[in-house]
C-alpha cells in the first residue's frame, strides 16, 4: 500500500504545482502575420502589424464570411525602439499581440539606411517571433506595403511569401541576414517589396506586393537599390538561381527573331586565384536551360546553330552579371556576393594579414571573370520554326 | 487513499474477529451416504429440493415387485433420451430379466448400466451428496429400492444459443465459428482445431453456489509447466460465492488489479484461443460464457487481430500500422489538440491556425472544456448506443449526429475542428480488436487531457512517462507486458511491427514459446520451380 501512495501524492501535486500560467486560448490573441518597421522623422520607431481578423478568415459556416471585407487589420503605433513600440500597441488592443506567425517583416527606406541591426533584435531575442520570417526592404515607408488588401490570397503576407518562394529575387531569412551580418566577406543583401498594380497601366484596378529588386548594405546599412535585372546578376554571383528565363534577340543579318529558354539547373562557383600577390575571382558559370520559344527562322536541329544560340545565351548571362558587378563594385562598395569569404576560405591566412582590414577598399578594384557555360539540353520535338506560306 | 486503506481495514478485521460466514449448499446431515431404504433415500432427496417447483420425481415399480425413482430438474434434461432409452429399457426388460437372472442387490447399479440402459454417460455414486450434484448438473438420478447405488445418467438436454458468428470480433477472412455458453461446446470447438491428445482440458469448479465448471486447456509439451501451475493455483485460491463471467475471473487471478490495463485476453473466437495455445499460452474456458480468457498477455499481443495471421503478410503489416498509428491517436490526439491550441499555437502552421482560430472565435468555453464536454457526450452516445433497445437505436444515432456535429457547430457552442478531432478520436478509439483495450486507452484519454490542459505538452509528455512506467511494471502471469519490445527480444519482433509470413514464423515467441521453439523445422519459404536446362 505504501508503495502505491508515492505515485498517489505525486499526481495530486502535479495539480498544485504552477501550471497553466501560460495558457492562452486562441481566441484571446491576435496573429500577427507580418510586421513593418519604419523610422519616423522624429526618429521614433513605428512599427505596423498586420493582423488576421480569424472571424473573416474562416469558411462561411463556421463562424467566417468569407465575404467582400477585409480579412486582415493594421495596428500600428510608435515608441522609441520595438519593444516600446510594440508595448505602447499592446496597451491599445485587446487581445494579447502573438509574433510566432509574424512571416515577414519590411523594413522602411529610412530605417533601414539609419542601420537594421537594433531593430532585429528585438525579433532575434523573443521566444516568440521565429527568425524563419523573410526579411525585406521597402522605398518610402514599409507600411504601405502592407495596407491594400489582397486579391487572390487570404493576406498579403502570404502573398509575398508564395512570390518569393517563386525565385524572383533574394530569399532572406531572418537569420540569413544576421548570419551575412555577422560572416566576414559578405555584406547583407535582401529582396526589395514595392506595391505593383496587378493590370498593366491600371492603378486603381487592384494591387499586389511584389519583389521588384535588391536592398543592397554596407555592414547593416542600406546603401542602394538594384532593379530586377540587376538582381537576377546576383542571384547568379551568389549561386542562388533557382528558376527564370532568358531570352536572347538573334541579329538581324541571322534572320531576326527572339529565342527563349527556361532554366533547368544553374551552379556558380567562384575561385579566388593567387597571382604574382594580387586576388583575382573567377566566377564560372554553368547552366542548363530548355528551350521553350523560339521566334526566329533557325534551324536548331543543327548543333552549329544550337552552339551558337548557346554563345547568345552566355553572352546576355554574362552581361547581366557584369552589369550588377559593377554596379555593387563601383557603386555601393559593398560585396554582397561573398567573394571575401571565398577567398577567406580558399586562403585564411592571406586573408586575415592583408585583407581582412582593408576588404572595403580592396573589394571595388578587385578583377572578376566571369565565364558562363550554358548548354541547351533539351530543344522540343519541333526544331525548326515552321516556314510560312502565302 | 481512503479507500484503500478502509479495504485492508476491513480485509484485516475479517481475518481476525471471524471466520466468515459463506454461503453453501451443504448441511452436515446430507454427506450421508444413501442407506438403500428407498423411502429415506427419496425423503431425503425430497427435503434438499424441498421448494423447488421444477424438481421432478417419477416414481415407478419394475415389473411391479421392485420400486424406483427417477430425479431430474425439468428443463435441464433431454426428455426423450429418458424416455425411450432409460424409461423404456427399465420398465420392457424388466419382466423377463430381472426375474429370470438372480442379481445381488449391491451389483444392481453395474447391471442396470451396463446391459439396460442405452445412454453412454452412466456412473455411479453411493452419496446423497453425489446425486445432488448431480441432478444440479443436469444428469437424472436412478434410485431403486433396496440398492444403496444411485444411476447418473447423463442425458443433459437445455436450450442453449447455437454456433454463432462472434458478434464482438468479426472478421473479413476467417472462421465464423463462435464460443457458446455451453462449456462442452466449446472445448469441442477447441479440439476440433488442435486434434491432438496434447492438448489438455482440465476440468475445475469454482463458486460455492455457482459451481460453474471452468477449464484449463493447454498444449502439454509447447506450454512451461510452471505456467499451467501458476494458473492452477490462483483458480484454486478462488473461493466465491458464483462466477458468473469471466470477468470475474479475470480480476480475481490478474497480477496488478489496480491496473486500467487488461492482464488477461478474452476472446470468442476459438481460432484465436487455438493461435494462443500455440504459442504456448494457457486458456480458461468458463461455463455460461462465450468469453474465454488467455493468459499471459502482452499489451502488443492486443493490437493484434487473428485476421492478421489470414491474411496476405503485407497487408497485414501496413494494418498493425495502422492500428499503431490510431492508439495514439485514441490516446493522444485531443489532449495534443488542447496543448497546442492553449500552450503552443506556434507549432501550428500559420494558415491553419487560422482556421482554427476563426472556428474558435464564437466558441464560449475554453478548449478544454470543449473537448471534455465533446468527449463526454461521444462516450455516452457509445453507452447509450450499447445498452438502447434496437428499436429506439436509431434515434440515438439521430440525434448524436446532431450533438456531434454540424448543428452543434452552427450552434457556437463548439469549433468546427473540435468536433473533427473528437470524431477521428472516437473512430480509432475502435479499431483495437480487444475491446477491453479499446476501452482503458478511452479511459485515459481523460487523465491525458486534464494533464494538457494544465500542463500543455509537457503534461502531455509526463503523462506518457507515468504510462510508459506503469506499463513496464506491469506482469502478466510474469511475463512483462511490454515484452517483446521491453524488455528487448528482437526474434519476437517479428510478430510486433511486423507481420512475418508464415513461413518465416520459425520460432514460437520467446516470452512463452521457450520449452518447445520450434514452430517449424526450417525456413520454408516457397519457391518457383527450378527450369531445368
Amino acid at each position: 500500500m505504501r508503495k502505491l501512495g508515492l505515485p498517489v501524492i505525486c499526481c495530486v501535486m502535479i495539480f498544485v504545482l504552477t501550471g497553466c500560467w501560460s495558457r492562452v486560448e486562441i481566441n484571446d490573441i491576435a496573429i500577427v502575420t507580418a510586421t513593418a518597421i519604419d523610422k519616423m522623422r522624429d526618429g521614433k520607431i513605428r512599427i505596423a502589424l498586420q493582423v488576421a481578423i480569424p472571424k473573416k478568415l474562416g469558411p462561411i459556416g463556421a463562424g467566417g464570411s468569407g465575404g467582400e471585407m477585409e480579412t486582415t487589420m493594421m495596428i500600428s503605433e510608435t515608441g522609441e525602439n520595438v519593444m516600446d513600440a510594440s508595448r505602447r500597441l499592446q496597451e491599445k488592443f485587446p487581445r494579447r499581440i502573438f509574433f510566432s506567425h509574424s512571416r515577414n517583416i519590411i523594413i522602411g527606406e529610412r530605417a533601414a539606411k539609419a542601420g537594421v541591426f537594433p531593430l532585429l533584435s528585438f525579433f532575434a531575442r523573443g521566444r516568440e517571433a521565429r527568425m524563419r520570417g523573410f526579411i525585406l526592404f521597402s522605398k518610402g515607408e514599409a507600411e504601405r506595403i502592407l495596407k491594400p488588401a489582397p486579391n487572390i490570397e487570404r493576406y498579403t503576407s502570404e502573398a509575398i511569401r508564395e512570390e518569393l518562394k517563386a525565385g524572383i529575387g533574394l530569399r532572406i531569412m531572418q537569420k540569413d541576414f544576421i548570419d551575412m551580418l555577422m560572416t566576414e566577406g559578405i555584406s547583407p543583401a535582401a529582396a526589395q517589396v514595392a506595391i505593383r498594380p496587378t493590370e498593366k497601366g491600371k492603378k486603381n484596378a487592384g494591387v499586389n506586393p511584389a519583389i521588384v529588386g535588391t536592398a543592397v548594405f554596407r555592414q547593416d546599412k542600406l546603401v542602394g537599390w538594384m532593379d530586377t535585372s540587376d538582381t537576377r546578376g546576383v542571384l547568379w554571383l551568389r549561386n542562388e538561381v533557382e528558376k527564370g528565363n532568358i531570352t536572347v534577340t538573334v541579329p538581324k543579318e541571322k534572320g531576326g527573331g527572339k529565342i527563349g529558354v527556361q532554366l533547368l539547373t544553374g551552379k556558380t562557383k567562384v575561385k579566388p586565384i593567387l597571382e604574382q600577390g594580387k586576388v583575382k575571382m573567377k566566377v564560372n558559370v554553368h547552366a542548363e536551360v530548355e528551350l521553350f520559344e523560339n521566334g526566329s527562322s533557325l534551324d536548331l536541329g543543327n548543333p552549329k546553330v544550337l552552339e551558337y544560340v548557346q554563345t547568345l545565351l552566355e553572352i546576355d548571362v554574362k552581361k547581366r552579371m557584369q552589369s550588377s558587378l559593377y554596379k555593387a563594385q563601383k557603386q555601393f562598395h559593398s560585396d554582397i556576393f561573398g567573394f571575401g569569404n571565398s577567398l577567406y576560405r580558399t586562403y585564411p591566412k592571406l586573408w586575415k594579414e592583408r585583407f581582412k582590414k582593408q576588404w572595403n577598399k580592396e573589394f571595388p578594384e578587385l578583377e572578376v571573370s566571369i565565364n558562363p557555360r550554358i548548354s541547351i539540353v533539351r530543344i522540343g520535338l519541333y526544331v525548326k520554326s515552321p516556314e510560312m506560306k502565302d | 487513499m481512503g479507500m484503500l486503506r478502509w479495504l485492508k481495514k476491513r480485509n484485516s478485521q475479517s481475518n481476525q474477529n471471524h471466520e466468515p460466514q459463506l454461503c453453501s449448499q451443504q448441511d452436515g446431515a446430507k454427506y450421508d451416504q444413501l442407506t438403500g431404504y428407498f423411502h429415506d433415500d427419496v425423503k431425503r432427496l425430497k427435503e434438499v429440493f424441498d421448494r423447488s417447483s421444477d424438481i421432478v420425481f417419477y416414481e415407478f415399480q419394475l415389473s411391479g415387485l421392485q420400486k424406483g425413482v427417477l430425479i431430474c430438474l425439468d428443463g435441464m434434461v433431454n426428455a426423450q433420451v429418458i424416455d425411450s432409452d432409460v424409461m423404456k429399457p427399465l420398465l420392457n426388460v424388466g419382466k423377463t430379466t430381472f426375474l429370470s437372472e438372480d442379481i445381488p442387490l449391491r451389483d444392481m447399479g453395474t447391471f442396470l448400466q451396463e446391459q439396460i440402459i442405452h445412454v453412454s454417460q452412466v456412473s455411479i455414486g453411493t452419496t446423497i451428496q453425489e446425486a445432488v450434484n448431480h441432478i444440479l448438473d443436469g444428469d437424472t438420478v436412478l434410485l431403486l429400492d433396496g440398492v444403496n447405488q444411485a444411476l447418473f445418467i447423463s442425458a443433459k438436454g437445455w436450450d442453449m444459443r447455437s454456433v454463432e458468428e462472434p458478434a464482438t470480433e468479426a472478421v473479413i477472412r476467417g472462421p465464423r465459428e463462435g464460443f457458446t455458453e455451453n462449456l462442452r461446446t466449446n472445448t469441442s470447438l477447441l479440439r476440433r482445431r488442435l486434434k491432438t491428445s496434447q492438448l489438455k482440458m482440465e476440468a475445475m469448479k469454482v463458486g460455492r453456489l455457482s459451481n460453474t465448471n471452468i477449464v484449463i486447456t493447454y498444449l502439454d509439451g509447447v506450454v512451461e509447466p510452471s505456467l499451467v501451475a501458476e494458473v492452477r493455483e490462483r483458480l484454486s485460491g478462488i473461493d466465491i460465492d458464483a462466477i458468473l463471467e469471466s470477468g470475474y475471473i479475470e480480476e480475481l487471478i490478474e497480477d496488478n488489479p489496480f491496473s486500467v490495463f487488461p492482464q488477461a485476453n478474452n476472446t470468442e473466437r476459438p481460432d484465436k484461443v487455438a493461435a494462443n495455445l500455440l504459442e504456448g499460452k494457457i486458456g480458461i474456458l468458463i461455463d455460461n460464457t462465450p468469453f474465454a480468457l488467455i493468459v499471459p498477455i502482452t499489451f502488443y499481443e492486443m493490437l493484434q487481430s487473428s485476421e492478421d495471421y489470414y491474411q496476405h503478410f503485407m497487408v497485414s503489416t501496413v494494418i498493425r500500422w495502422l492500428r499503431f498509428g490510431m492508439l495514439g491517436i485514441a490516446l493522444l490526439l485531443p489532449s495534443l489538440y488542447i496543448a497546442i491550441t492553449t500552450y503552443h499555437p506556434e507549432m501550428l502552421p500559420t494558415t491553419l491556425l487560422l482556421s482554427v482560430a476563426s472556428g474558435r472565435e464564437t466558441v464560449p468555453f475554453p478548449a478544454f472544456v470543449e473537448a471534455l464536454i465533446m468527449e463526454i457526450s461521444f462516450e455516452g452516445l457509445r453507452e447509450a448506443g450499447v445498452r438502447l433497445p434496437r428499436t429506439v437505436g436509431q434515434a440515438v444515432s439521430i440525434v448524436g449526429a446532431l450533438v456531434i456535429g454540424q448543428a452543434a457547430v452552427q450552434a457556437g457552442i463548439v469549433s468546427a475542428s473540435m468536433v473533427i478531432v473528437v470524431s477521428i478520436t472516437g473512430i480509432s478509439s475502435f479499431i483495437f480488436p480487444v475491446f477491453s483495450q479499446g476501452i482503458a486507452i478511452r479511459l485515459l484519454r481523460f487523465p491525458m487531457m486534464l494533464c494538457a490542459a494544465t500542463l500543455g505538452l509537457y503534461g502531455i509528455l509526463v503523462a506518457i512517462l507515468i504510462l510508459l512506467i506503469h506499463m513496464a511494471r506491469l506482469r502478466s502471469f510474469g511475463v512483462p507486458y511490454l515484452s517483446p519490445v521491453a524488455p528487448l527480444n528482437l526474434t519476437s519482433l517479428k510478430d510486433i511491427y511486423v507481420r512475418v509470413p508464415w513461413w518465416g514464423m520459425v520460432d514460437r515467441p520467446d516470452q512463452t514459446g521457450k520449452k518447445n521453439r520450434k514452430r517449424m523445422s526450417h525456413l520454408l519459404r516457397p519457391r518457383s520451380p527450378q527450369r531445368k536446362s
